[in-house]
């Protein structure tokens, strides 16, 4: 058995109504590492996401889960090795907190899906774990943007999965809960977790990611630590012109700033 | 914890709808026109005698509730279903369509008295109503189907649609009918319960219990299919097949409801609102409580449909939609 938890060989894959193409994607995810999906909009970071997860099928390539090719699996065999979180989740009722946490147990459950004390007992954990404990009995439309996160991340997270696939889950936070979300992420690493996250936002990536990998037009163009691919060289590509690097002043992370074409600041920021 | 559904919640739950079930199934088959005495249902019972009040009770009165409560059971069951699979809380058993293919093939059968098809159990309305309501589902499915997925909303729009057209196609028909053509046709058209012994009964069943019997089964699987099709797949859902099971269930069951009493509204749209309302989301305590809750309610309108203008009765279909239109009204603003 390899190191990696999932191996993605030479994917393809394209949509059908406008011809867009993901191509010869690969990729290795090693367990006790975050790996951060960045690049511009329509790059095919949620594509390779989902079809990571086996819910969109590749037109070529092999996806590999624990050695075995996940097509050879049944959808709640993967759900206990992977954990998937969309982006813009929308219920259709609203549910709960704890009740859509108990909903990540579904995959080790039987029959209706009726909980016993093992799968209460995980529930209860991934509640306080993620810190929604206090408001567990509320519904989902009393919650707030982070909370309603961390939320379907402890539902995820009750899944008891060996990777966890996350798709923009800090798009739309506050500054405060965005680094809480990955705070809480990194939490879940040491224990042997793997996880991919996409995100656009390109420092909290390098403070948080043991590896990044750069999107593009369907392809991977860059992959490594956040010191080899936050460059000026390589990202000036992705985003040309937009892009001012710098260095964490407290962490020494490589960090990225937005240029702005305007005529009213001067180099000191002063207006004019 | 608040708590989270476990099966003895479930089954107690169950049990207090049961219970309102069971009471409408005692209580409704001794109100009518006629007057029916449970004294001398029970003397004749045990004394082998056979009282016109004893044979309305048996052959008329007992089929009768029976079958209200299993199709108001399967209405209520099937709008349960379809307003999670569609993900729209307006759809109803009807919004595939199924309905106004069951109605077109039940006013073309009145159309042609001639043609008295039957089979088993089935009379020729019965029969036709079925037909139509299984080619609308099966046209409808193939129209949706794509090669990955089902989508919803092409669901949506295709029954919508062909519901429209089997509605034109119903107006073609009374066009062509005879005025005592078109009375039959208003009657089946209103939905009604008016059967006599136990055959119609026999006719539901067959259709009832597997169609019933595919939902239920998926019902542990219809909360995590509330929270979008993708996120069900990352939970281990496998929704193509729960989608297709849960089309094909709620198609027979809302087939044979329809082919039986015809288009009865309202009870598949406000039941399972209802009762989310009464006993929260969860769809393990929705489908079930729905069923026993669409068929006392049912049972409840056809003895108010029995009784209000005795001795002749009222098409069930204006009872419940006159039940049933103020109170989604009511439910409608209550949500703003």
């Amino acid at each position: 058995m390899s190191n990696s938890l999932l191996e993605i060989e030479n994917i393809s894959y394209t949509y059908t109504q406008t011809e867009w193409q993901l191509r010869d994607i690969s990729l290795r995810v090693n367990a006790g590492e975050i790996m951060g999906v960045i690049g511009p909009n329509g790059a095919g970071k949620s594509t390779l996401l989902k079809i990571a997860a086996g819910i969109l099928k590749p037109d070529a390539g092999s996806i590999m889960l624990l050695d075995e090719p996940i097509q050879n699996l049944e959808r709640r065999r993967i759900a206990r090795i992977l954990g998937y979180l969309p982006q813009n989740v929308t219920s259709l009722f609203d549910y709960r907190a704890e009740e859509v946490v108990a909903m990540g147990r579904y995959a080790h459950a039987r029959g209706l899906g009726f909980l016993d004390h093992n799968d209460i007992a995980v529930t209860k954990r991934c509640l306080e774990q993620t810190q929604t404990m206090e408001f567990r009995d509320r519904s989902l439309s009393h919650l707030s943007g982070g909370e309603r996160q961390r939320v379907l991340l402890a539902s995820v997270l009750a899944q008891e999965p060996k990777i966890l696939l996350l798709d923009e889950p800090t798009a739309g936070l506050d500054l405060h809960h965005q680094v809480r979300f990955f705070e809480l992420l990194a939490q879940q690493v040491p224990q042997g977790l793997a996880v991919v996250v996409v995100t656009h936002d390109l420092n909290l990536a390098s403070l948080f990611c043991d590896c990044l990998v750069l999107m593009q037009a369907g392809k991977i163009i860059h992959q490594g630590t956040a010191d080899q691919v936050i460059q000026e060289s390589i990202l000036g590509t992705v985003y040309p012109g937009n892009i001012y690097i710098d260095t964490h002043p407290v962490h020494g992370q490589p960090m990225v700033l937005p240029l702005a074409k305007r005529n009213d600041i001067d180099k000191e920021g002063d207006p004019a | 914890m608040r708590g989270l559904v476990t099966r003895r919640y479930l089954i107690l739950l169950s049990m207090a709808y049961l219970l309102l079930a069971l009471l409408a199934l005692l209580i409704a088959p001794f109100i009518g026109g006629e007057t029916v005495r449970v004294r001398q249902v029970v003397h004749d019972v045990f004394h082998h005698t056979w009282n016109i009040q004893t044979e309305i009770f048996f052959y008329q009165r007992i089929p009768r509730v029976l079958l209200a409560f299993l199709v108001g059971g399967s209405l209520a069951l099937a709008g349960s279903v379809f307003q999670v699979i569609l993900r729209n809380p307006l759809a109803t058993p009807y919004t595939l369509g199924v309905t106004g293919g069951g109605a077109l093939g039940a006013v073309i059968a009145i159309l042609t008295p001639g043609l008295s098809l039957t089979w088993g159990p089935f009379s020729s309305v019965q029969l036709t109503a079925l037909l139509g309501a299984g080619l609308t589902l099966g046209l409808i499915y193939g129209l949706a189907r794509r090669s990955k997925s089902i989508s919803t909303n092409t669901l949506l729009l295709a029954g919508v649609t062909v519901g429209i057209l089997c509605g034109a196609l119903i107006l073609f028909v009374r066009y062509l009918a005879s005025p005592h053509l078109l009375v039959a046709m208003d009657h089946w058209l209103m939905g009604g319960l008016d059967i006599v012994g136990y055959r119609s009964l026999a006719a539901l069943l067959p259709l009832l219990l597997p169609g019933a019997g595919m939902l239920f089964m998926q019902m542990g699987s219809y909360n995590l299919l509330a929270l979008g099709e993708e996120m069900a797949l990352g939970y281990g859902v496998d929704v193509i097949s729960v989608q297709r099971l849960s089309l094909i269930g709620g198609g027979l069951v809302t087939a044979a409801a329809v082919s039986i009493a015809g288009p009865i509204g309202f009870v598949g749209l406000l039941v399972p609102h209802a009762i989310r309302r009464l006993s929260g989301f969860d769809h393990r305590i929705l489908l079930p409580a729905s069923f026993l809750a669409g068929g006392t309610l049912l049972v409840a309108c056809d003895t108010i449909a029995r009784t209000l203008v005795a001795p002749t009765e009222m098409p069930v279909g204006i009872i419940t939609a006159l039940v049933g239109g103020p109170f989604f009204i009511y439910l409608l603003f209550r949500k703003k």
